[in-house]
């Protein structure tokens, strides 16, 4: 990793991921179960019902080795150390988690939290990044359903800065930051679109794209690793809501990056007492034709401009009722 | 929310069990196999037992 002193923040490099595997056709695709007498994929078995597998071509590395350049005081370099993991949803190439039943979505978040421990529970480890990246609109290079987990040696600025927001707060109030958000958003209500017991779905007050959507937990949950058997199952029933209501929104499976934010792994648990799980997509869709693209306000002065009102894309996605057997 | 045979999903949920058989690929990589299976209260016995819950010692 090289450090950018001008904006304070860790660059990973990984040159060998130029080479990693781009839309392969659906016959040699890596991630499906390696077929009797064909070629062999990631999996060497012949079916499976979900898989975890360290990554190929890996943005960190356990054994990261030294930058090919040396660094200097002004120009500092560390190994990119850390863990990259690809989770298969599915042996079916063409499925989505849109497609997955309840229960299924249930079992994923159990994965989910495994993995989050596991990894977590490792010293170096101080945070662990579950998402999903789907689409070619995102920059997809392998269709099959799939997503993945960075555990990360160095705390991602943008987590870092929600840990701060989220510190400050607790020091000011006492409360939880999302806590508060979601009791405001809830009395609010133009912005929710979907909710259960358990947790509500909501186009936030300051969101980025048109139809960001983040996902929390109603009850004060930091990680996964705080969820009950019944907290799964309430997740599963709104992700399944959720992820159906994108589909249908424009009739074809919606791009998105999905991204889970919880509590970091590196230490003592109450020295994040305003961490909150929650999960935020960002489908890149303004429009069904039209993207928005991450352009020179957005990359150079860091400042997102949302063409549209979260109100009322909030209200679209209310209106959209898949037919779901299970809700 | 129900399931056709009427029990609520939380409380089939609640049954189910999760499996880990952990291996390591040729290259040194880690590979974690995960099935579910209702717990032993409802699990036919030839469908017990599947996968293993080795602690990850490879990582």
């Amino acid at each position: 990793m090289r450090w950018n002193p001008v904006m304070a923040e860790w660059v990973v490099t990984a040159t060998h991921r130029q080479d990693r595997t781009f839309l392969p056709p659906a016959d040699y695709c890596p991630l499906c179960p390696t077929a009797e007498g064909g070629f062999p994929t990631e999996v060497p078995r012949s079916k499976y019902d979900f898989v975890v597998f360290e990554n190929k071509f890996p943005s960190l590395m356990k054994n990261a080795g030294e930058p090919a350049v040396a660094g200097t005081d002004l120009f500092p370099i560390q190994p990119s150390l850390g863990i990259c993991e690809v989770v298969l949803y599915s042996s079916d190439h063409k499925s989505t988690l849109s497609d997955m039943p309840v229960d299924k979505l249930a079992q994923l978040i159990k994965i989910w939290r495994d993995r989050y421990e596991q990894l977590g529970a490792r010293d170096e480890i101080r945070y662990v990044f579950i998402f999903e990246n789907k689409g070619e609109a995102i920059g997809v290079t392998i269709h099959h359903p799939h997503g993945q987990i960075y555990a990360f040696s160095h705390m991602p600025p943008r987590i870092e800065r929600e840990l701060q927001s989220e510190a400050q707060h607790y020091a000011n109030t006492k409360r939880c930051l999302h806590c508060d958000i979601i009791k405001e958003e809830r009395s609010d209500g133009r912005r929710v679109f979907a909710e259960n017991d358990g947790f509500v779905a909501v186009i936030p007050f300051y969101a980025r794209y048109p139809y960001e959507t983040h996902v929390y937990a109603k009850q004060h949950l930091p990680s996964l690793a705080d969820f009950s058997e019944e907290n799964e199952t309430q997740l599963a029933q709104l992700l399944h809501v959720v992820l159906n209501k994108f589909d249908h929104l424009f009739g074809f499976s919606l791009p998105y990056m999905m991204v889970m934010h919880q509590r970091p792994t590196d230490g003592d648990h109450s020295a994040y007492p305003g961490s909150h799980f929650h999960i935020e997509f960002y489908p890149p869709n303004r429009t069904a034709e039209k993207l928005k693209f991450l352009a020179g306000c957005e990359s150079g002065a860091g400042t997102f401009v949302n063409d549209t009102l979260p109100e009322e894309k909030a209200a679209e996605l209310r209106a959209v009722k898949p037919n779901l057997e299970d809700f | 929310m129900q399931d056709s045979d009427g029990k609520s999903c939380v409380d089939r949920m609640h049954r189910i069990k999760m499996h880990k058989e952990v291996t390591v690929k040729e290259d040194g990589r880690l590979l974690v196999y995960y099935t579910f299976a209702a717990t032993a209260a409802e699990t036919p016995a030839a469908d017990k037992g599947i996968g293993k819950t080795d602690k990850e010692t490879s990582l």
